[in-house]
């Protein structure tokens, strides 16, 4: 043995080498187990687990008497897992049986082959473990083919898809919208939100689908699976089911928006019976609202020419994407009642009949000439002449009679008195009563892309006359402010800021934000409110009774002999209660007809209702578009109710190009043979076999439907 | 001698005091058995699969190779290790000869080694089996030289171990020869060598090392081990060139991380369900116990192999004669170097190589050899008053 070191300490030395190495092994575990676990352990559940999302049931769409407008329906969509597909060897040859399949019993506008199938496969906006859908839509028998040969067919699997369905076909079209795939900005804009979006959702992407967008849509359930490194799944770990959207019950009352529909399309149908004028057909395109003056809630939004919302599922085609956008065919995709703005022509009159009676220049008693024409205050030649609307009753009027027989004149002499008081009242009374009405801005209805309108001042006309270089006229003028006064120049409002005017002065001064929510609920939980909006109060002026009655007089005179829609009403059965109104006629440019205005109200001495139409380039208001209201009100004045419609419209046909004008007007074809324009008569609406038939045979008398028994509100 | 009446031929056993049945070490045997039976539930944890029907083919080999090992072991521990010093040569002869035929055609590759008989039910590793055989046979020749360990007679000693050494370093296992390595300069020192013979030697070591790493004879994938435990670098995207050994190495932190203080329990850890570490059932086992057990199991597991090693040292202070404590010695090196190497290189404190945990990795020659170890332990321990 050496000398130099003894055997116990030499095993000593090995004792305290293995020590150390096996404190080094402490150490280590104590750094990774103990220290860092939290890290590690995130980076873990990473790799091994994978987050599926299960998309909920999109929540039904019902009007206020809880009518189902737009639910789901199932339908069979034969899907790749790529996952799956990925394990087969002869992966291409199993997808090219399929694409034969696909052709032989789906016959696809494009035929499936084993490329394009391919390229869908790289679709990276369905995750990689959720199946890509190839068709929808499957047939019963390819079905039955697929399962019973499903060995020969691995990774292909048939999928239950939930669609949109519409069950009043295209009535309130535009204003339900429709669904789509979500886009890159909305994905991202909720990419951090509590409930992100995945790539391959769908989305609310135009009206209340998209407004109502978060009742809709409900939670999407989580699968939390665990997968190998080569990303298979393995075994599912925990499943948190889906959530449905819940029930959106809209404001809107389906009988009064398939009365509306019709009550327009027949105007139009009618209007488009006159010739051309230098080439532009009349009556290519119309809006109309109904709304409770006392609630703001909108019962009734039509928008003509409209599309079946049923092209929108499962996905639009280019050619339908385009017709639906085609201005050869007035863009049947917009919603003229908040999207469009136009002249209110005389409609407008009640703003200026209340700027004129606030600044003291009239009085509801004050008489003024109506000879016919007008001349601008201490206007030198060469002069302006204004002319009232051609065939206008003259005479000496006061303020009702002025209203009633819309006298051009009388008001002329109000914005003229009103400029020429400006020292006094400021340059914009007119201006100013027309914003406390609500115009120039959104009503903030809730719906996507609604326009603002636009009220001119001197000051924005000065900005217009700089931007456009016009130097000749680049101020304010007496004979602006004539114009304004009977809704002509460069006012501009929608159909919807009109209605809501009169609903404001109506109910005595109160302007509510105009809704289509009535109320939300679980799905399929009527009695389970989720939420109920109260009316909203936006704004209020004090409107004195006595020139409140003296307009409504005026309106009121309006629909009575006398009146300038007294053509329409005479005929009327207001059995129930009287009918006022306003019409209007304001130009556009000079070879067109001019858009045609209604906006009434009823009952008309405690009014529930109001309505306003716009008839696009039809002629005069009192013929074009009163018609309109007068065809809408009349159930309602004569029995108190509006008559029920069941979900199949076979006269609103959706519009393609060939049934708009100017090729054909009279493709609209009214069972019964009711001469447009006139009342209708209930059976209209009914659900029978024989309203299918073209004109010339009598509808069957029904009024069976989801619900018969459907209320006025 | 309690009893009265007929003397049973038992009795005059029971009165030797010296004999081997009376100083069998428990302790180690126990400790033993308890790493091997975590073994067969970490391999079967590790290759179920994540669902059922759950596979235990594996589960079930490692336990034959179990019993076998078990087996093996006792028949060692039976044989009078002064008798093993005598067949000395004939071992080492044997072991030589198994080492060159594994490299002729008769062996086969797997993984990339030339280091395997194919005996069709399993793979027979003869460089795990060579092993046990130097110790014996370099304990025996150390022995030989009385703890007088001259210049000459480490030469001596360092030729005898690096015939092996390079033979199976031909096969392209450099893990294996790794351990061989450690083995010998243990063994040395303990048998008297010289620090500084040893320091030369360590120094000869190095410069062999740098030139084995540089001069291209490694492999790419053994080199990018090292590097990646060098950089520790996770990073797929710059990691491109070290991808398996970089990407191994990350899952085991992370699996050993995920396990935390008390683990996921047994079957409850889902990288090690999932399949996330490669190889885990063989040389990535620890993984297994840190995710399911976390920092108390895997400590207790460490716990057990200290207690082995110590029980290994003990038995080598004690044993009766030189041959003993240099057997018991090596056997420690080996032992030691295994843990070490294998539990750290799944922390990432130690380059991957291809080692296996001692009685918990699965695979049949390991855990033989080892046990044929445990039972030279066993055997040197029960004979120390013999």
């Amino acid at each position: 043995m050496s000398t130099e070191t003894s055997p116990r300490v030499r095993l000593g030395v090995v004792a305290i080498v293995c020590i150390s190495l096996f404190a080094a092994l402490f150490a280590r575990l104590w750094y990774l187990q103990v220290m860092n676990a939290p890290a590690y352990s995130q980076v873990a559940v990473n790799r091994s687990t994978r987050v599926l999302t299960v998309a909920p049931p999109r929540g039904r769409i019902l009007d206020r008497n809880g009518n189902v407008l737009v639910d789901n329906t199932p339908t069979k969509v034969v899907a790749l897992d790529r996952q799956a597909l990925a394990k087969v060897k002869d992966a291409d040859a199993v997808v090219s049986r399929l694409a034969g399949l696909l052709n032989q019993y789906q016959h696809p506008k494009k035929p499936f082959t084993l490329a394009n199938i391919k390229e869908k496969l790289k679709n990276n906006r369905v995750g990689p473990y959720e199946p890509v859908p190839l068709a929808e839509g499957i047939d019963d028998n390819l079905l039955v083919f697929l399962t019973e040969h499903s060995s020969e067919f691995p990774g292909v699997m048939a999928e239950t898809q939930l669609l949109r369905q519409y069950h009043y076909g295209p009535l309130a079209a535009q204003l339900l919208g429709y669904v789509g795939p979500i886009s890159d900005a909305q994905w991202a804009a909720a990419k951090h939100s509590k409930l992100p979006y995945q790539k391959d959702d769908q989305v609310g992407r135009a009206g209340v689908e998209q407004s109502f967008e978060k009742y809709l849509r409900g939670t999407p359930g989580r699968k939390v699976v665990e997968v190998d490194p080569t990303g298979r799944i393995l075994r599912t770990v925990s499943v948190t089911d889906p959530v449905p959207g819940d029930d959106v019950y809209l404001s809107i009352n389906i009988n009064a928006q398939a009365l509306a529909e019709k009550a327009l399309a027949d105007q139009l149908a009618a209007a488009r019976q006159r010739p051309a004028t230098l080439g532009y057909p009349p009556a290519p395109a119309g809006g109309t609202v109904l709304m409770q003056p006392k609630t703001g809630q909108v019962l009734a939004l039509a928008s003509n020419p409209t599309y079946d919302p049923k092209l929108f599922v499962p996905a639009i085609s280019n050619a339908d994407w385009k017709t639906i956008n085609d201005p050869a065919v007035h863009f049947p995709g917009l919603n003229r009642v908040v999207s469009q703005v136009y002249s209110p022509g005389s409609t407008f009159k009640l703003v200026t009949a209340l700027a004129g009676l606030k600044a003291g220049v009239i009085t509801p008693q004050t008489p003024v000439d109506d000879p016919g024409t007008y001349q601008v205050i201490g206007c030198t030649a060469p002069c302006v002449t204004f002319h009232d609307a051609a065939g206008d009753r003259t005479g000496t009027f006061a303020l009702p009679e002025a209203i009633s027989a819309s006298s051009d004149v009388y008001f002329y002499k109000v914005g003229d008195q009103l400029w020429n008081a400006r020292s006094r009242v400021g340059e914009t009374p007119i201006q100013d009563m027309a914003a406390a009405f609500g115009f120039g801005k959104q009503t903030g209805i809730e719906l996507p892309g609604e326009a603002a309108g636009r009220v001119p001042t001197p000051e924005s006309e000065k900005k217009l006359a700089a931007v456009i270089g016009n130097k000749q006229y680049s101020g304010w003028y007496s004979g602006d402010s004539v114009n304004l006064a009977i809704g002509q120049g460069d006012l501009d409002v929608t159909p919807l800021q009109l209605a809501n005017a009169y609903s404001q002065l109506v109910n005595g001064g109160t302007r509510y934000k105009p809704t289509l929510l009535y109320k939300v609920t679980k799905a399929f939980e009527p009695t389970k409110v989720v939420y109920k909006p109260a009316p909203k109060v936006v704004g209020h002026i004090d409107i004195p009774p006595a020139w409140q009655a003296a307009l409504l007089a005026g309106f009121d005179g309006a629909t009575k002999p006398g009146g300038t829609a007294a053509g329409v009403f005479d005929s009327i059965d207001m059995t129930k209660f009287d009918v006022a109104g306003k019409t209007g006629t304001a130009q556009t440019t000079q070879e067109r007809f001019d858009n045609a205005w209604f906006v009434g109200y009823a009952p008309a001495q405690n009014p529930q209702w109001v309505a306003s139409t716009i008839v696009e380039q039809a002629g005069f208001g009192a013929v074009n578009a009163a018609p309109v209201v007068a065809q809408l009100f009349q159930p309602l004045a004569a029995t108190g109710t509006f008559p029920t419609v069941a979900p199949t419209i076979p006269w609103l046909a959706p519009p393609t190009a060939t049934t708009l004008p100017p090729s054909s007007t009279t493709t609209t074809t009214i069972p019964g043979g009711v001469p447009a324009g006139s009342i209708p008569d209930t059976t209209v609406f009914g659900q029978g076999p024989t309203t299918t038939t073209p004109s010339g045979t009598t509808g069957e008398t029904t009024t069976s439907g989801p619900n018969a028994t459907g209320g006025p509100n | 001698m309690a009893t009265r009446g007929n003397r049973r031929p038992m009795a005059s056993l029971r009165r030797d005091q010296a004999a081997p049945w009376r100083h069998i070490d428990w302790v180690l045997l126990g400790a033993v058995g308890c790493v091997a039976v975590l073994g067969l539930l970490m391999v079967f944890s590790a290759t179920r699969g994540a669902r059922p029907p759950y596979h235990y083919s594996l589960a079930a080999k490692q336990l034959l190779f179990v019993v076998l090992g078990a087996i093996a072991g006792g028949v060692v521990a039976l044989i009078d290790y002064h008798h093993l010093r005598d067949w000395a040569v004939f071992i080492y002869v044997g072991a030589m000869v198994m080492l060159l035929a594994v490299l002729s055609p008769l062996g086969s590759n797997i993984k990339g080694h030339q280091g395997w008989f194919d005996l069709g039910m399993f793979q027979l590793q003869p460089s795990e089996l060579a092993k046990v055989a130097m110790i014996v046979s370099i304990g025996a020749l150390a022995a030989q030289f009385r703890g007088e360990l001259d210049v000459r007679r480490i030469i001596v000693l360092l030729v005898a171990a690096g015939i092996p050494i390079g033979l199976v370093l031909l096969q392209g296992d450099l893990g294996t020869t790794l351990v061989f390595v450690a083995i010998v300069p243990t063994v040395l020192w303990v048998a008297g060598a010289r620090p500084r013979h040893l320091a030369v030697l360590a120094v000869a070591g190095i410069i062999v090392a740098t030139g084995v790493l540089t001069s291209g004879a490694l492999h790419q994938y053994q080199k990018d081990r090292f590097t990646v435990f060098l950089t520790q670098d996770s990073n797929p995207a710059t990691s491109q060139s070290q991808k398996g050994a970089g990407y191994n190495l990350d899952q085991a932190k992370i699996t050993i991380g995920h396990g935390g203080l008390l683990g996921k329990g047994l079957f409850g850890g889902s990288q090690t369900r999932t399949g996330q570490v490669p190889e885990q059932q063989t040389d990535f086992i620890f993984t297994a116990v840190g995710e399911q057990f976390g920092f108390v199991g895997t400590g207790m597991l460490l716990a057990l192999y200290g207690l082995i090693i110590m029980r290994i040292w003990r038995t080598a202070q004690l044993a009766r004669d030189d041959f003993g404590t240099y057997v018991c010695i090596g056997v420690l090196a080996m032992l030691v170097f295994q843990i070490f190497e294998n539990s750290g290189m799944n922390m990432g404190i130690m380059p991957i190589a291809g080692i296996p945990l001692p009685f918990l990795s699965y695979g049949g020659s390991s855990t033989i050899a080892n046990f044929m170890a445990i039972g030279l332990v066993l055997n040197i321990g029960s004979r120390r008053f013999a």
